[in-house]
């Protein structure tokens, strides 16, 4: 009963032994159609009762507040999938982002991106060694490089707001573009978790991993990769923001990574690993995106939605409890 | 060889007696007046509330959980402390009780959601952290970041902010946590579950009991720590506590908590948040800018969970059964 959801394995016996067969879970109720509807349900609700939402303009806004979140949310999914958590991602994002946005503000664009997206996937890659490697804890490893990582960006910066030559890189941060932006890059993690044998992996891993490492797999490189493209998203996130705002700040980014999370696992995904999808994130950043955008249009402070959010949270996760997952064995 | 490595790497506040000497020894060379002893006081009564923290926590963690919303709940307790006292005519006793409260009932809530619903902590606890956060937000009122307490509060102010009252309110919770965790019977409780909860489970213990009341204790400090932190700057700020789960967090694993559980030191806990509270202090004294202190804490964490993982790999002959952890006699 409780498996409902996922995808159901079962064993046959035949003569020459035993073959496991593995059902996949879109013969059953996707495991995302009650976070869809209760999306669907909000944006209908916010549009009758908020004048201004469903506009063009504010489709605009809507779009440029998901796409950093969002992209670090995918990153997350797949750090979550394994098993993991990332509390680093805002200050990974921060440091990438000045580090690339000292290039790019003297008009040097590929050194500029070169730069970020090297700098963001060293800092996943220093993650995913402590955890994969060393065997810490994510969430005390990450928690600890969160704090060297977010100082040495502030340090770096010496609190000093990186300006953009606007020709350079606004392109990427105009009317939809973000929104695009990260509905490309979703497709493409969707496409890799699903289909290849690194995304494949990554759900063993983090649904078993003793038995994943029995079957042959290394769960310390998959994890490692995991981290890496982490950080790498979370340069991809930095460079979104800087051609969003043309300006960035060391602390622009704080409290990013809770957002990303809450996103996450609101979409449906595990926290234990294993069991999630892209998609499902997806729809976690729309109704994270929407519950805040909502609340301003109704004339509610921007920081009272943290407490929409969070209820939000526990709901999600309570709801999946009542489904069966998400505990803690 | 071995078995002397073994031996001195088992003593669990050794890890954090070499930053606390090294710290203090740093500083007292190179930073002028850093031994000055009012200076001290000082920096210790402004570290009392992540002392509370730190105590909480560590019952937490020795429970084999996490509590990542004490910095929160810290905020939600200041701001409740200091509407009540502005905007209605409620004594100061009867607005301290009621912010105490909010934290305990946040505690509370956090361990229901724990134990009953069998929700995975450290997720329960981020919603905890944005959630309290979100409603000191609410409290406050739109617009509103801090609150000064009116003049009939000056009691209070006085006595958080010049006498001894909260280093000896943190010293006497660390003394009951201590005595609760090496002598009581919860505490061995606490540290049981922690270490397998299973056989626990099995040998009688209620577990669903003793992680609520953890977390109630954890909840109930921050909201004790969100009281001190308002009186004692006489402002409650919205913002009040952020930053401080790292902190104390921070200085229980250095301590020598483990973070998988069924492992716990109090003292070490106070001597982490020490050590945090001199690093504090030097560098200010040097002017040193917050955020090397920030870097340093950091790296700290890092380091004593990867002498956590050492320790256990020494240690393995004896502490686990059959690659069983068994719960590890304090």
């Amino acid at each position: 009963m409780e498996r409902h959801n996922g995808s159901e394995s079962y064993s046959i016996a035949t003569r020459r032994g035993i073959i496991r067969v593995v059902r996949k879970s879109h013969t059953n109720v996707p495991r995302e159609l009650p976070v869809f509807a209760f999306f669907v349900a909000l944006c209908l609700l916010l549009s009758v009762t908020a004048r201004n939402f469903a506009t063009a303009a504010n489709l605009r806004v809507l779009g440029s507040d998901a796409a950093a979140t969002g992209i670090l949310a995918v990153g997350m999914t797949a750090v979550i999938l394994t098993g993991g958590i990332d509390l680093s991602v805002a200050a990974v994002l921060a440091l990438s982002a000045l580090a690339g946005g000292s290039f790019l503000s003297r008009g040097y664009l590929a050194l500029g991106l070169f730069a970020s997206v090297a700098v963001g996937t060293m800092c996943g890659f220093i993650n995913g060694t402590l955890v994969a490697y060393v065997k810490m804890p994510p969430i005390i490893a990450t928690l600890g490089t969160l704090y060297i990582i977010q100082s040495a960006a502030t340090l770096a910066s010496q609190g000093q707001c990186i300006i953009l030559d606007p020709n350079l890189v606004s392109f990427l941060g105009k009317g939809l573009t973000p929104l695009l932006v990260l509905f490309g890059i979703s497709a493409a993690a969707a496409v890799v978790l699903k289909y290849t044998r690194f995304g494949r992996h990554i759900y063993a891993v983090g649904g078993n991993e003793e038995s994943a490492r029995l079957s042959g797999i290394n769960p310390t490189a998959v994890k490692l990769a995991a981290y890496a493209a982490n950080g790498f998203l979370a340069a991809v996130a930095g460079i979104v923001m800087l051609a969003i705002g043309s300006t960035f700040q060391a602390n622009d980014a704080a409290g990013y990574e809770l957002a990303a999370i809450a996103a996450v696992v609101i979409g449906g995904t595990s926290i234990n690993g294993g069991r999630g999808s892209v998609f499902g994130t997806l729809i976690g950043i729309g109704i994270t995106t929407v519950l805040r955008n909502g609340a301003i249009l109704l004339g509610l402070e921007a920081r009272w939605a943290q407490a929409i959010v969070g209820v939000a949270l526990f709901l999600a996760v309570a709801v999946d409890r009542l489904r069966g997952e998400n505990s803690d064995r | 060889m071995r078995a002397v490595v073994a031996r001195f790497v088992q003593i669990k506040e050794l890890p954090v007696c070499v930053p606390l000497v090294g710290v203090y020894a740093y500083f007292s060379l190179n930073a002028p007046g850093f031994q000055d002893l009012s200076g001290l006081i000082d920096f210790a009564r402004q570290y009392s509330c992540q002392a509370l923290l730190a105590v909480g926590l560590t019952m937490v963690i020795a429970s084999g959980g996490i509590d990542i919303s004490v910095g929160s709940i810290v905020g939600l307790s200041a701001v409740v402390l200091g509407v009540l006292l502005v905007r209605s005519d409620i004594s100061v006793f009867g607005a301290c009780t009621i912010a105490f409260v909010t934290g305990a009932i946040c505690g509370a809530f956090n361990g229901f959601a724990v134990a009953k619903l069998r929700l995975q902590p450290v997720v329960v606890t981020l919603s905890m952290m944005a959630t309290a956060r979100g409603l000191a937000y609410v409290i406050a009122g739109a617009g509103v970041s801090t609150i000064s307490l009116p003049p009939r509060a000056q009691q209070l102010v006085n006595l958080a902010y010049e006498s001894m009252a909260p280093i000896l309110i943190a010293v006497g919770f660390a003394a009951a946590a201590w005595v609760m965790l090496t002598k009581g019977s919860f505490g061995r409780c606490v540290l049981a579950v922690g270490g397998n909860e299973q056989a626990s489970r099995l040998s009688g213990v209620d577990v669903q009991r003793v992680k609520i009341i953890v977390y109630v204790i954890s909840g109930a400090l921050a909201g004790l720590g969100g009281i001190i932190t308002a009186s004692m700057m006489s402002t409650a700020t919205t913002d009040a506590g952020m930053g401080y789960e790292f902190e104390a967090i921070t200085a229980v694993l250095m301590g020598g908590t483990s973070i998988s559980g069924g492992e716990a030191t109090v003292v070490g806990s106070v001597f982490g948040v020490l050590t945090a509270a001199m690093l504090n202090r030097g560098f200010g004294l040097m002017g040193i800018s917050d955020l090397y202190r920030m870097m340093c804490l950091g790296i700290m964490l890092i380091l004593a969970v990867l002498l956590d993982t050492i320790r256990k790999r020494f240690s393995r002959s004896s502490r686990f059964i059959e690659g069983k952890k068994v719960p590890y006699r304090v």
